[in-house]
């Protein structure tokens, strides 16, 4: 279908209107004529009525006298009056009147006799115009005398009604401009409207068969196509509305359970963007930061952090001259807890389709104070075991080189020197085994050997083994053994090895003719051993160390006293390993008393 | 008769040292100690120091800063036996010139030798 555009559209209108102007205009004509044929018509039979019924004579009157017929014509004047004439029954005129323009036409066209009114319609020869003839019968003493007939022209269109109708004309197609004006005023926010419109689907690459901008069906057209596409686009996104709540739950759930990882992990962590802002820092950053750790999100690290350290260290990966694209770590002591060792790693996080582009970056804080506690104690142990191996290998050899001197050595000293070696090695052997069982120990490879014993017989043969080995500066051995005591389910080797180390020390520590006891009872459910000396007793101080390895008293009684320090931390080691308690009391210069607690129920369950 | 006296800890170390050096013909006494041995020497300043670092109360290294400090030229020859070797002792000894230090296990020959020549060179 052609399109119509708004030029056309005036022009569509102007025809339109010209159209109905003619519709109108030849309406009004066509009513007019057929009015006035109307009117002519009834003018003609009544003109032939009244000429019928004149007398012959008053018709056809002698020479010379006016002729009605002549009264006829000249009051005719204007009108469409053609002729008059009387005939005789032949046709041959008997008085005429006409016009002038008109010429009568032969009579032999209506010779057939007739005794009533008849209309008859014929042309002119000459101009060819239409006449409209009306005959009646004339009478004359009762008798056809002739006919009257009477000529009308038949009317036309008249020019004395162009200016009605253009009078009619003009406000119809002046309405024509005014209509069109108005609408086109009507139609401009539509039009607008319509671009609007257009260029919105143009906006979203919506496809438009229409190209016209101006055109209310097109409008309508486009606002239909607009309003589908909408729609069409409300349900895309109602649908990706759904899918991206979906989404954002699945992925909020994702980070909550990230971030829950990441805050249950057993070291502060903390992530930073690009611009070194903090977007994440778990709890544990408490502990170095002092405050709530929400406080610090969205701040850089000179801003929270006091170590210089850190700052410096984080900065390097946020600064944009030297930015590292590498991980990295510092040590350092926080100044809010400077007893913790920390150590600070860096890790520059790269985006996972570019490695060159950091997003940010992640940072664990690790507290290093346990491992280097471990190492440093490892250190020592190692020191410690090194010295304790050396230093009887040096008196070992030393004794050998002054054997070797076989000129000036006398007896004495030679029996002296072997005696130093033979104790020397026995420390050393001791050393070693006390080594193994506390390594074995710890490691916890350890398995007791539970065996049913006699309580009393198993300290009785301890006590007699430890008085053999020692000879004692003249040491009185107390022993007081409940009656009660009855079996236990022990692994002997070990316990006997505790209980002998705390028999040794309460002798090897002694005073001089001073007194050991052993004591032993039992209630329901525990079997306690109590060795008692009265020596010079554990200062508090050395009360508080005197189980960890290695540690020997800085007392220069105990210092004279050959020992490395493990005995007593291996007798608890064996105590623990029976679920048992090994317990101090002690008086310096009084004497100490060491208290062996073994739950007999967990003994037996544990033989069980 | 040159006095020597020995600090150790370690009473069999002490006894044969002590000993020894009788039997080459040195007047010997002995400490337990770093603080002992200071005792020892406020009471009688010996020609010669043999002394083992790792001691309580006060380690070897400590009674020789403390004898550089109160009396340098009172104690001509310092010999420390140490059974360690680290760097530290070792950097520490090159800011004392006349300490010498001695491996354990110690050689009691050489230790004699050390001090005989020592002698000679300061009675000459």
């Amino acid at each position: 279908m052609k399109k119509i555009t708004e030029e056309r559209f005036g022009l569509v209108m102007i025809i339109a209107a010209l159209a109905v102007i003619f519709l109108i205009a030849g309406q009004f004509l066509i009513h007019r004529q057929k009015t006035r044929d109307a009117a002519l018509r009834i003018e003609g039979r009544n003109v032939v009525h009244l000429l019928t019924n004149l007398s012959y004579e008053q018709l056809v009157p002698p020479e010379r006298q006016n002729n009605i017929l002549d009264l006829l014509n000249t009051r005719q004047i204007d009108s469409d009056f053609a002729y008059a004439a009387v005939v005789d029954t032949s046709g041959r005129p008997l008085a005429v009147s006409s016009s002038g323009a008109a010429l009568i036409p032969p009579a032999e066209l209506h010779n057939e006799t007739t005794l009533w009114a008849t209309e008859h319609e014929f042309q002119t020869q000459t101009d060819r115009r239409t006449i409209l003839e009306f005959r009646a019968p004339l009478l004359a003493k009762g008798e056809l005398a002739g006919y009257v007939r009477v000529g009308y022209f038949k009317p036309g269109f008249q020019f004395q009604e162009a200016p009605f109708i253009a009078q009619l004309a003009l406000p119809i197609f002046l309405l024509v401009p005014l209509t069109y004006l108005m609408i086109r005023r009507e139609l401009k926010p539509l039009r607008e409207a319509n671009q609007e419109i257009n260029q919105a689907l143009k906006r979203q690459h919506i496809s438009t068969t229409i190209d016209s901008t101006d055109n209310f069906q097109d409008f309508m057209q486009n606002f239909k196509l607009f309003i589908h596409e909408i729609d069409r686009r409300f349900g895309e996104l109602n649908n990706q509305n759904f899918k991206t709540k979906a989404t954002t739950l699945a992925l909020n759930y994702n980070r909550q359970r990230i971030e829950s990882a990441l805050q249950s992990l057993p070291d502060a962590v903390l992530v930073m963007d690009e611009t070194g802002k903090a977007t994440f820092a778990n709890s544990k950053l408490k502990t170095l930061i002092g405050g709530s750790v929400t406080s610090i999100i969205g701040t850089k690290p000179h801003e929270w952090c006091e170590d210089k350290e850190v700052s410096t260290l984080l900065a390097r990966y946020y600064s944009n001259q030297s930015r590292l694209h590498r991980s990295d770590s510092v040590d350092f002591k926080p100044s809010l807890c400077p007893e913790k060792t920390m150590t600070v790693s860096a890790y520059p996080l790269f985006t996972p389709k570019d490695t060159e582009t950091i997003f940010g970056t992640l940072v664990v804080f690790q507290d290093k104070t346990q491992e280097i506690l471990a190492k440093s104690a490892r250190d020592q142990f190692i020191g410690s075991v090194a010295h304790e191996l050396k230093s009887p290998l040096n008196v070992i050899h030393m004794s050998a080189e002054t054997l070797l001197d076989l000129d000036n050595i006398s007896d004495d000293d030679r029996i002296r020197s072997i005696n130093i070696i033979n104790d020397e090695v026995e420390r050393l052997s001791t050393l070693i085994t006390n080594l193994l069982n506390i390594s074995m120990m710890e490691a916890g490879n350890m398995v007791l050997d539970y065996q049913r014993v006699k309580v009393s017989d198993f300290l009785q043969d301890t006590v007699m083994s430890v008085a053999r080995g020692n000879q004692a500066d003249g040491v009185q051995f107390d022993i007081q053994l409940s009656n009660n005591l009855s079996t236990t389910d022990v692994d002997k080797n070990l316990l006997r090895i505790a209980v002998n180390n705390l028999l040794t020390n309460a002798i090897k520590y002694n005073k001089p003719n001073g007194k050991v006891t052993l004591f032993a009872d039992e209630t329901d459910d525990q079997l306690i051993i109590k060795i008692s000396d009265t020596g010079f007793g554990i200062t508090e101080h050395d009360q508080e160390r005197i189980f960890e390895k290695f540690y020997r008293s800085e007392n220069d009684h105990i210092r004279q006293k050959p020992g490395h320090g493990l005995g007593l931390a291996l007798a608890r080691e064996i105590v623990e390993l029976h679920d048992g308690k090994l317990s101090l009391q002690s008086t310096p210069g009084e004497g100490s008393t060491f208290t062996i607690t073994l739950k007999k129920t967990s003994s037996l369950l544990k033989a069980s | 008769m040159k006095k020597i006296l020995i600090v150790d800890d370690e009473p069999h170390v002490a006894l044969i040292l002590k000993q020894f050096l009788e039997r080459a013909g040195y007047s010997v006494d002995t400490a337990l100690n770093g603080e002992q041995g200071l005792a020892r020497i406020a009471e009688q300043m010996p020609d010669a120091l043999i002394t083992d670092v790792q001691m309580p109360k006060m380690s070897g290294l400590e009674l020789c800063e403390k004898l550089v400090s109160r009396n340098p030229e009172l104690c001509q020859l310092i010999i420390l036996m140490t059974s360690r070797t680290d760097r530290d002792i070792r950097t520490w000894s090159e800011n004392h010139p006349y300490i010498l230090l001695m491996e354990k296990p110690l050689s009691l020959r050489r230790l004699v030798a050390l001090l005989s020549h020592h002698f000679e060179t300061v009675d000459d």
